[in-house]
Formats: structure tokens, C-alpha cells, sequence
């Protein structure tokens, strides 16, 4: 038989509002408020996918976030989510699914000789199976990965949004049951603030399944109270769908949040999904249990689910799965499900591990007068039936021998109540080591965890009374602790009398595991308990090395489900005890978690920021293309109509060696530094001498780092006695300014100085070329802009523009260059406004490439392009510039005996035999005639390598091993594409030597 | 020059209107201050010259305690660390400031930097404000922890940011470099979920 709806019960559908949809290319329709799960069961459907290693049919075991075998692919295209979880997909109109697991066909049975092959697939078979040939396994990868494989990663981009929120508390709660409500009741209560999250749509947790009564209601109308009293304190957050998955360092928790899986396709607007970042002083875990299977033959078949899914269906959806149904326990809750069930219409007969007379007044004892049939003292063997469950075969005990009589109970639907786990992931998360507890039959919070509380069925305490009292203490205590005057409730609880639970791992039957059915342990990954007790014959003892062995506990479900029979089963092949076997390691995140949710807003053109100079807009409307210099957006070149970057660039050069050039140098680091000691530090930062430079005039420096490597460079200029202003790379001034803050706050805390970054303030702008005083004549009319008056390295301030401008003659082309500052809220007008007055000049904008063109024209270096780190002042033949008379930054490194030694890589210039190869930049660089031994020893490498429209001829710069001895020999440079380039080593100055162009 | 303008960073972005946003609900309106000149003032609160010498000069009194600021008429000092602030005025009052603190500083180790034009001020207002700030900045905004007069220095996303809270709960200033503003604009615009 299969599932029906019932008329009666259903507490989560609304009848009135059917919602249609397709599973497996089928149509279907449910009522609102249903599980994809849920709707299918109504509909009489039992098999939804076929196991990964087997192909063994497969149903719905559970109700819930542990379901391991029920994985559909949702949605196509951009919406596709994979591997969702049937019983955790809310359902609306128009969802698409289909089983994940479903290839080569459900019903196919293609591949179903593995079930009856099953002693071919033991534990550790891929190790054992498909490492030979070695070459093939991308073979069998493909049709294995088809065949078990999980659900297909999306191929296009997901068209969702997602958000982050940082939250802070005094108390959060993992877990929105009847535990987490009391706990959030005393701690709301006293005004603390409150965050509690329950991963389900509903509050309530098990509430429904709660036989007894709380101050004289049902569950499930205090659960309703407590709701409503929660929602009227302003300082308490709810968050439900909101998955806690990770459990960090310091109470530091994050939260998934889905905020819009729930609706059609063509209603999701805002955000799919919310990471919340919570930090909170005090934590509450109240995340309840997870019911376990049993092991037994041919467990998985489908029509086998939880004991608690059945009721759960049952009682929240209306959905009855069987009509004659089996509950298999070893506890008491399996009575509260058999009553939910005989009320909904079932003949149900609970067959008890456990012996001796029920206890009056128990929850047996009220489920026999129900009409629920009892058979106690006997444990299941095996399951039979094909596609569906169609009987169990028992065994009755003799003592805690599964040897007596069997006999076998037909049956359409199996429930499972193998006690209860409580979920101690998030206490993992934080470091907790589990404890196995004996008399209750599970793993439970050891050790407590500073400002962390553990309460309800997460901490074993499976009964209401308990878990009321326990949460609600909890919640004032978290409370008190951040200063709240809270107290606990004292709650009138009535419940049934509770009989303790019996140990069953599995029948011991006397006859070996391997000889009998196939009883699962971990359905996801169909491992057996003969792969446990295989994994053990094989030598494995530790826990951990067990799990990797037989993947027990792998994939989506990471084994929420079957771990603990898996922990049981290797203690009962190893001999041990279950405590001295332990647990696995739960580690984040408790769930899948998809990319999106993790990258939030933070991709496409906001996955980092993108930062623009005052005239961006501008240089954007005359077509500038953009290069990425860090974060900034720096124009690399102008094209004027259909030109390439070579075309444009050979025209930008030649503007500005023959007339005009204007480049938007902003991005320059650049940083004030005031103080009577401000020389004295720049003299400590930089190579060269700083105390005498002059009032008004600028100067060169190399910074080196602690190993005597070049680390920055750039011009800084003394503004007035006391003021000075450095520039610094693009790149470095961030990491410049932080470098001399660390050594004046924690080296020279007396040195009297201050640092402060202007790079933002200032927007500058090089005018350059022979007819860059032209240009500026006709706009700053209060500066001597000659030569004489005005020499170069000097700076001046005056009015460009109408503007208070610093000009400094530097120049980082070998041209004639006014470098003029202004504060940038009027940037974008004093650029138009040279561009204006340089238009009778044909003043050309121009880029980074023709800046580096133009600089590597005069064989000025970048730091980090001809550096990287390795290389010293004297590496780059710039060994003038280190005094030999002060200390400074880096100084003594500079003498250690191989920074100091003869075999150095130098930066050289380098001149290709054929003056039309431009060499690719990181080329290597060998001998002529370099031995044919492999590896060819390397000299070095290109740093950077262009076309020089100005000297009509490529030229290089590279490190080259005793570089600067080479001075006039050949190197060659093998490249990629087979040929090998001659080249004659030389300077790096290409052009204009003597320096003559800039001081005009 | 007839045509010389000043121009915020998000002018050309923004045009004439804030934004209008909705937070879980809660309208936020986001937009950018008028522009203001800035001052970053470095110096020894320890000495009593020093604070006679910036009250004289400003009219308000430099906020001592960490993370506070001195709210006065469109002035305002913000705190930035045990010996730095960030005093902020209508744009063109900025000069006469710098001169007004040179003159009463003299002879004392100080700094003051002009860095108005290297920041703007985006203003984010309305009751969903603090939620929105807290979408792209780690600290806690309740009204228990962040009220009006104190200031912050975080980050929103990967922009550093100076968070100034002027009313709790509804009226924030953050004033951010330049350069970011429009990435952090757009950012806050997106995280809204616009």
C-alpha cells in the first residue's frame, strides 16, 4: 500500500490552497504548507532515488535536516539547487524536481545487478578497486561519478542575491523548540537581547510529538504563547528557516537565513539567502536530538523511515504512509508515534526490545487501550519486500540473544525508534568532546564550555519536565551573566511515566554480519554494518580512520543519521565499550552551505572596491580604457577612433616627447609628515641624505626593508621646515604609511613627528612635455614658471585654475614636467580646465602604458615590477644613492655576505639583435650557447619590455645575473614558441643620457 | 576661471537625489552630506595649552573619552585616537579654522592637515539605518551601545569607514575617502538590496 491523506490532522496545510507541481517529469499537487516530502508521500509515491554504490531503491527515512537518501535536483538553470533535502523543501507553485540519484531511470534496472553484487563493493573499494591501471581511472571516474553521484553543480550563474548581517546579543539560541522558547522566555523576559534561530519555517520543534502538558495546555498551545510573548519584546530576534552552521571561536556563530526558497520562481525578489554573523556574550544550545534507525536487514528499503517521521507526516501534514504499520523500538517514544498513527486511521503494532511488564499509566499502556498491538522482547532481523517493504522478520530474545522463535509481521510501512542522538554538532563546532552516557544510550555534552549552555534533548534531557526546567534556568542564567536581573519559570508539567531505554545496536544472532542481508548503517553512502566489521578484520581501530575507510558519515547528510550505529557497531567488532571508541570530529558547516551564501553582496564589480580619482567620469567620457593598479581604476590608455593599444600608445609617447602629454597621476601614495623630527625620520626611511635638503625643493628616495631590499621609492618634497610630503607607489602607500607608524610607535616613540595620508585630498595631475610651460602659463599667472626661477626638483605653490595648487617640477619621463596638486573636489574642473588651455597645444591624455613607456625610455624603475623583493640599490646600479656616511633602514643588512657578494642578479638594459622583437617580460634569460643540459641555467629574467615609438626599436629591462659586467655582451632569451632571441646587454637608459630635456 | 566647481565624488553618481531604501521593511534614505572641509589634528591632549588653544580656536571642546565626538552647530570633532581628530566644518570655514589653530597652537608640536577633499560624508538615515550598517560593519549599532555623540572607526564591506552616530538610532554620518565613495555607495545600495 502506499501514503494517503487523511481528513483528519495536518496542522501545517491549508486544504483550500492546492499548489501544483512536477517531480521526475510528472505532475503532481499538494496543499500549501506541504514538504515537497510530504506531497509526494500523499501521493502514494514511495521511491524516489536509487543508492550511489548499489543502485538499491530508495526512499524517505526522516522528516527532517538528517535525510539522507531523499536529494532531488530543484529547478533548472540559474535557480538549480542541488541535493535538496525533500523533507526541508517547503513547497510551492510550479517547483520542479528530480531525484538526484535517479540515473540510468528509477525504475531501471540497468545497473541493478549491483544489489545483487554486493560482496563485489566492500568498504574501501575504490582504494582496493580502481587504482589500476592507474591511467584509467578517468574512465571509470565518469561513469561512476554519473552513475552515484550527487546532484549537478549549476553551469550558470546564480541569478540569486545574497546578503550578510553582523548581529550582536547577550543571549543567542541554537534551536527553536520547546527548550530554546523557554530559554528565550527567561531571557527576554529581562530585557536582555535575544537572538534565536530555528532552522525549520515553525517554532515548536518536537512539540507536536509531546504527549504531556505544560501549566495545564498542550505543547503546542504554550509553544503558540511563548511565540506571540517573544514577538512582543522589541530586543528578541527570531530567525526561522535559519540554519546555525558553524559554531566558532568566542561565541562567534553563523547563521543561514533562506529567505525566499519557499516561493515561486516569479515571486522571489530580494535576497535568497542571509548570512547573519552573530556574536553573542552568552550561547544556548537547545537543538533537540535526531531519532535513530535501527540495523537490520535490508533496512533501506523503501517504506522504512523513522519512527517520529511517521507521526510527523502524520500529524503536521496528514499524510498517513501505511496502513499497516510496524514501529520497531527499543524506548518510549515509539508509543507517542503509534497513538498519532492509530488515530490516524492505522492498524499499528510496536514490537519492543525491551522485557518485563509495561509500566502502569505509561505511554504503552495508553497506546494498547488505543488499539495498538504489543509485542515485546523481540528484535527485527530483516526486512523482505522488492521496491517496498512488504514484511519483518523478528527474532525473540533470550537474554540479549536475538536466538529465540522468528516469525515474521506483515507490514506496508516500517517505522524506526532506535533511541535518540541528541544533535551535539554545534558543541563539536566550539570543541566539546563528547561523552557516552550509558543508561540513556547516546552521546552527550561532556565537558562544559565557558559562557555556553546546553539544554533539552541536546543535552539528553528527554523529558518535558526536565527540559523546561533546565531551559528556562539556562536562559536567566545566560541573562544574569550580561548583567540582566532575570529568573527562571517554574512550569506545571504533567507527562506520562517514562521507561528507560534498552540497548539494540543489531540481532546477535550468533551468525556473522557478511553472511546476512545488507543491513545499513549510513545510507548516503551505502555503507553496511560488514564495512564497519570489515574496516576493524582490515586493522582499522581509530574511529576517524574508520569513517575515512568506509566514507560512514560522508556526504550531504555527514552522517546526522547513521553515525552513532556506525560508532556502536565498530565498539561491538572491536570489543570495546562505545565510550572508548568515541565519536567522530563535527566540524562547520553542520549543512551544506552554497558559494553564494558565503560571497554575499561582495561579487561582480562589488567583489572589491574600485577606486576613482577626481576626474574618472571625465576619463571615462573620452573613451579611456582602464587598468587595475590595487584598487584604484587608472586609465592605461586614450584610443582615438579605431586604434589599438600600440597605435595609441606610439601617438601618446610621441605627444609628449614632441609637444604635450597630461596624465592623472592621483593614485600616487601620498603622505604629510610634520614634526621638528620629520627630517630626522625621512633620513631613517630613505637610502640617501634628508637633513639638508632645502625648503622647497624635492628629492628622490629609495626605502629599503629590513633585508636591505629596495621596498618603495618616490619623490618627497620639503614644504616648510618642519612639513614635509612623500609620495609613494600606487600600490605601497597604504603599506609605507603603516611601515613608518610601526617603527616611530613602537621603535622612536619619543621621535616628536605625525603622519597623515592625503592621497585622497590631493588630485595630481603631469603636465608633460617640451610644451608643458605653455600650457601652464596660460593658467597660473603667480608662479615664475622659467627655468631659472623655477629649476627642476623644486616646488612651488600658486593658482592653477583658480585654484591653491602645489607644483612640483619632478618628472617620471625625462621631460619637461609641472606635477600639479590640487584638492580634489575641484580636480575633475582644474583637469578640464587644462585640458581646455592645452588644446591649442593638441595636449594629448595619456595612460600607465605610455607612462611606462616613456619611464622605461629613461630606465626608471617601478618597485615591484624591474623588484621584486630580492633586490638592493646596487643590484639596480643606483648604488649612489645610499649614503655611506648615515644610518638608515635595511643598512646593515646590505653587508651581509650574500647581499653583499659577486654574484648578483643586476637590473640591465637589453637591446634585441632585431630591433622589432619585443621580448615578452618574464622571459628567462641563458648564455649563448648554453650547454644542452637540462635545466639550461638561468641568468635571469625580463622585467619589463616594450616598443619605444621615441627610439623606433624595442627595449628591455631585465636582472641578469653579473649583469652589470656583462655590459656589452650577448644573452639569449628561448622563448615559448621555440625561437631563441639574441640580445646585447647594455644600460638602462635608452634615451637622453645626459638628462638634458628635463632641465629646460 | 568661470567654470571652476567643486564636485563631491558621488555627484556624478547620485545626480540630485538621495536614495530611498528599504531594510527588512525599514526606509532608510541614503545620500552624501554637503561637502566640508576637513581637518585631521594631531596633538598632546595632556596638555592643557593644547585643549585652551583648540577650544579658543573651534568653540567646541575636543572630545577626550574614545570614541565620542563633540557635536556643535554644522562643527564637529570627532575623536580618532588618543592624540588624533577629525574636526569637520561647512566647506570654506576650513581655512579660516587651519589659520584660527595655527595661530593658537604655535610653538607646539602639532599637526594639522587639511583632508576634507580627500573624504565625503554619506548620511544614512531613517529607522532601518542601523540594520543597513550592520550589513557590511562588524560593530553593534543598538541604541544600548551606539548612541548619538559617539563615533566609530570600522569598515563597511572592504571601504574603511568613520561612522558618526548623530541621532541613535536613525541618523548616522560616514565619512569615507573619496576614492571609495562610490564603491561604497553602490555596496550599501546592493546590500538593500537595490
Amino acid at each position: 500500500m502506499s501514503g494517503q491523506r487523511i481528513s483528519a490532522a495536518g496542522t501545517r496545510i491549508d486544504r483550500k490552497r492546492k499548489v501544483r507541481f512536477t517531480f521526475n517529469g510528472r505532475s503532481f499537487s499538494g496543499f500549501a504548507g506541504d514538504t515537497l516530502a510530504s506531497a509526494l508521500l500523499a501521493a502514494g509515491e514511495s521511491l524516489f532515488s536509487r543508492s550511489w554504490k548499489y543502485h538499491r531503491p530508495r526512499g524517505i527515512v526522516t522528516s527532517g535536516i538528517e535525510e539522507p537518501s531523499a536529494l532531488v535536483q530543484l529547478e533548472r538553470g540559474a535557480h538549480t539547487i542541488p541535493n535538496a533535502k525533500m523533507p526541508e523543501v517547503e513547497l510551492y507553485e510550479g517547483l520542479h524536481a528530480e531525484s538526484v540519484n535517479g540515473w540510468p531511470g528509477l525504475l531501471s534496472r540497468l545497473l541493478s545487478p549491483n544489489r545483487w553484487g554486493t560482496p563485489l563493493f566492500p568498504a574501501g573499494f575504490y582504494y582496493k578497486t580502481f587504482m589500476w591501471p592507474a591511467k584509467a581511472w578517468m574512465f571509470y571516474e565518469r561513469i561512476i561519478r554519473k552513475a552515484g553521484g550527487l546532484g549537478a553543480a549549476p553551469e550558470v550563474e546564480d541569478s540569486a542575491t545574497y546578503v550578510h548581517q553582523n548581529a550582536h546579543c547577550d543571549v543567542f539560541i541554537a534551536g527553536g523548540g520547546i527548550a530554546g522558547l523557554a530559554a528565550a522566555l527567561a531571557a527576554g523576559r529581562s530585557g536582555a537581547r535575544v537572538i534565536i534561530a530555528e532552522l525549520q519555517a515553525h517554532l515548536g520543534g518536537a512539540a507536536h510529538r509531546c504527549t504531556g502538558t505544560i501549566d495545564g495546555q498542550s505543547a503546542s498551545d504554550w509553544v503558540q504563547a511563548a511565540i506571540a510573548e517573544l514577538q512582543s519584546m522589541p530586543d528578541v530576534r527570531i530567525i526561522r528557516r535559519g540554519v546555525v552552521f558553524g559554531y566558532h571561536d568566542y561565541n562567534f556563530l553563523t547563521v543561514r537565513e533562506t529567505l525566499s526558497d519557499h516561493l515561486p520562481l516569479g515571486q522571489r525578489t530580494g535576497f535568497r539567502e542571509r548570512l547573519w554573523r552573530v556574536r553573542a556574550k552568552q550561547v544556548i544550545l537547545a537543538t533537540g536530538a535526531h531519532e535513530r534507525p535501527m540495523v537490520f536487514g535490508n533496512n533501506d528499503l523503501p517504506g522504512i523511515m523513522l519512527s517520529s517521521a511517521l507521526a510527523d507526516y502524520a500529524s503536521l501534514y496528514g499524510v498517513l504512509v501505511g496502513k499497516n504499520i510496524v514501529l520497531l523500538t527499543n524506548n518510549d517514544t515509539a508509543y507517542a508515534d503509534a497513538l498519532v498513527l492509530r488515530q490516524a486511521g492505522a492498524q499499528v503494532c510496536v514490537v519492543d526490545a525491551r522485557n518485563g511488564t509495561l509500566p502502569e499509566g505509561g505511554l504503552a499502556e495508553q497506546a494498547q487501550h488505543a488499539g495498538v498491538t504489543v509485542l515485546r522482547n523481540h528484535v527485527p532481523l530483516q526486512a523482505q519486500g522488492s521496491v517496498r517493504i512488504s514484511g519483518i522478520e523478528l527474532a525473540a530474545l533470550h537474554g540479549d540473544k536475538a536466538t529465540g522463535a522468528r516469525r515474521v509481521l506483515a507490514c506496508d510501512t516500517l517505522g524506526m525508534a532506535g533511541g535518540w542522538n541528541p544533535a551535539i554538532h554545534l558543541y563539536s563546532h566550539a570543541g566539546g568532546k563528547a561523552v557516552w552516557n550509558d543508561t540513556l544510550c547516546c552521546f552527550t555534552p561532556g565537558a562544559a564550555i565557558a559562557d555556553q549552555h546546553i539544554v533539552g534533548a541536546g543535552a539528553a534531557q528527554f523529558g518535558l519536565a526536565q527540559t523546561l526546567a533546565s531551559s528556562s534556568q539556562a536562559g536567566a542564567n545566560a541573562a544574569q551573566c550580561g548583567g540582566f536581573s532575570a529568573q527562571a519559570s517554574d512550569y506545571a508539567v504533567s507527562e506520562s511515566l517514562a521507561e528507560s531505554i534498552a540497548p539494540f545496536w543489531i540481532a546477535e544472532t550468533g551468525e556473522p554480519v557478511s553472511r546476512r542481508s545488507k543491513a545499513f548503517v549510513d545510507y548516503q553512502n551505502d555503507v553496511g554494518a560488514s564495512d564497519i566489521e570489515l574496516a576493524v578484520r582490515e586493522g582499522f581501530e581509530s574511529i576517524e580512520h574508520i569513517k575515512r575507510y568506509t566514507a560512514m558519515g560522508f556526504g550531504t547528510d555527514q552522517g546526522k543519521l547513521g553515525n552513532i550505529n556506525g560508532m556502536a557497531l565498530a565498539a561491538r567488532a572491536l570489543g570495546k565499550p562505545i565510550g572508548q571508541v568515541g565519536t567522530t570530529t563535527f566540524r562547520p558547516n553542520y549543512v551544506p552551505i552554497t558559494f553564494g551564501t558565503f560571497a554575499g553582496v561582495d561579487r561582480g564589480d562589488l567583489f572589491d572596491p574600485a577606486r576613482h580619482t577626481s576626474p574618472h567620469h571625465l576619463h571615462v567620457a573620452a573613451g579611456a580604457l582602464f587598468e587595475d593598479v590595487g584598487q584604484w581604476k587608472r586609465p592605461w590608455y586614450f584610443p582615438k577612433g579605431k586604434e589599438d593599444i600600440h597605435q595609441a600608445v606610439h601617438r601618446e609617447v610621441m605627444a609628449v616627447r614632441e609637444g604635450v602629454g597630461i596624465m592623472d597621476a592621483s593614485t600616487l601614495g601620498k603622505i604629510d609628515i610634520q614634526g621638528p623630527d620629520a627630517a630626522m625620520l625621512l633620513n631613517w626611511m630613505y637610502t640617501n641624505p634628508w637633513l639638508k635638503l632645502e625648503v622647497g625643493k624635492a628629492r628622490y628616495g629609495l626605502m629599503l626593508d629590513e633585508n636591505g631590499m629596495v621596498y618603495d621609492d618616490g619623490v618627497t618634497v620639503r614644504l616648510a621646515e618642519n612639513h614635509f610630503l612623500m609620495t609613494t607607489t600606487t600600490g605601497g602607500a597604504a603599506r609605507v604609511l603603516g611601515w613608518m607608524e610601526r617603527w616611530v610607535q613602537t621603535e622612536w616613540p619619543d621621535m616628536q613627528v605625525y603622519m597623515t595620508s592625503v592621497t585622497d585630498h590631493w588630485s595630481t595631475f603631469g603636465l608633460v612635455g617640451p610644451k608643458a610651460r605653455a600650457v601652464l602659463e596660460k593658467v597660473c599667472h603667480d608662479v615664475d614658471l622659467s627655468l631659472s626661477a623655477f629649476p627642476f626638483m623644486s616646488y612651488r605653490e600658486g593658482t592653477v585654475a583658480g585654484v591653491a595648487a602645489r607644483i612640483m617640477r619632478i618628472s617620471f619621463s625625462g621631460e619637461l614636467s609641472f606635477e600639479v596638486n590640487v584638492p580634489s573636489h575641484y580636480g575633475a574642473s582644474v583637469w578640464a580646465a587644462l585640458m581646455a588651455a592645452g588644446a591649442e597645444f593638441d595636449i594629448t591624455p595619456y595612460g600607465t602604458e605610455t607612462m611606462h613607456v616613456l619611464r622605461a625610455e629613461k630606465g626608471y624603475i617601478i618597485v615591484g615590477q624591474d623588484t621584486d623583493g630580492s633586490v638592493t640599490p646596487f643590484d639596480l646600479g643606483m648604488g649612489g644613492m645610499v649614503s655611506k656616511t648615515k644610518d638608515f633602514l635595511g643598512r646593515r643588512s646590505l653587508t651581509r655576505s650574500h647581499t653583499a657578494g659577486p654574484n648578483r642578479k643586476e637590473l640591465v638594459g637589453l637591446l634585441t639583435t632585431d630591433p622589432n622583437i619585443v621580448l615578452p617580460e618574464g622571459a628567462q634569460i641563458t648564455e649563448v650557447g648554453a650547454p644542452a643540459v637540462t635545466p639550461v641555467p638561468m641568468l635571469g629574467h625580463v622585467t619589463s619590455s616594450y616598443y619605444s615609438p621615441t627610439l623606433k626599436r624595442s627595449i628591455a629591462m631585465a636582472l641578469v645575473r653579473k649583469g652589470h659586467q656583462r655590459t656589452g655582451q650577448q644573452v639569449q632569451i628561448p622563448l615559448a614558441d621555440g625561437r631563441t632571441v639574441l640580445a646585447t646587454v647594455g644600460t638602462t637608459v635608452f634615451y637622453d643620457p645626459e638628462g638634458k630635456r628635463h632641465h629646460v | 576661471m568661470s567654470d571652476l566647481v567643486l564636485q563631491s565624488p558621488l555627484a556624478p553618481i547620485l545626480g540630485a537625489g538621495d536614495r530611498q531604501l528599504s531594510v527588512d521593511g525599514q526606509h532608510v534614505s541614503l545620500g552624501e552630506a554637503p561637502l566640508m572641509d576637513m581637518l585631521n589634528l594631531r596633538g598632546n591632549p595632556a596638555d592643557p595649552a593644547f585643549l585652551a588653544a583648540v577650544q579658543a580656536a573651534t568653540g567646541l571642546a575636543l572630545p577626550l573619552a574614545a570614541n565620542t565626538a563633540t557635536l556643535g552647530q554644522g562643527r564637529h570633532i570627532l575623536w580618532l585616537g588618543p592624540n588624533e581628530w577629525l574636526l569637520q566644518c561647512p566647506i570654506g570655514e576650513g581655512a579660516a579654522l587651519e589659520s584660527a589653530l595655527r595661530q593658537g597652537l604655535s610653538g607646539q608640536h602639532v599637526s594639522i592637515v587639511s583632508v576634507g577633499h580627500g573624504n565625503t560624508v554619506l548620511r544614512i538615515q531613517g529607522p532601518g539605518a542601523p540594520d543597513l550598517l550592520s550589513r557590511g560593519c562588524p560593530l553593534d549599532f543598538h541604541a544600548s551601545v551606539f548612541s548619538d555623540g559617539q563615533v566609530a572607526q570600522s569598515h563597511i564591506s572592504r571601504a574603511n569607514a568613520t561612522i558618526l552616530c548623530k541621532v541613535t538610532g536613525s541618523d548616522y554620518e560616514v565619512t569615507v575617502r573619496r576614492s571609495f565613495a562610490d564603491y561604497l555607495l553602490r555596496w550599501m545600495c546592493a546590500a538593500a538590496g537595490h
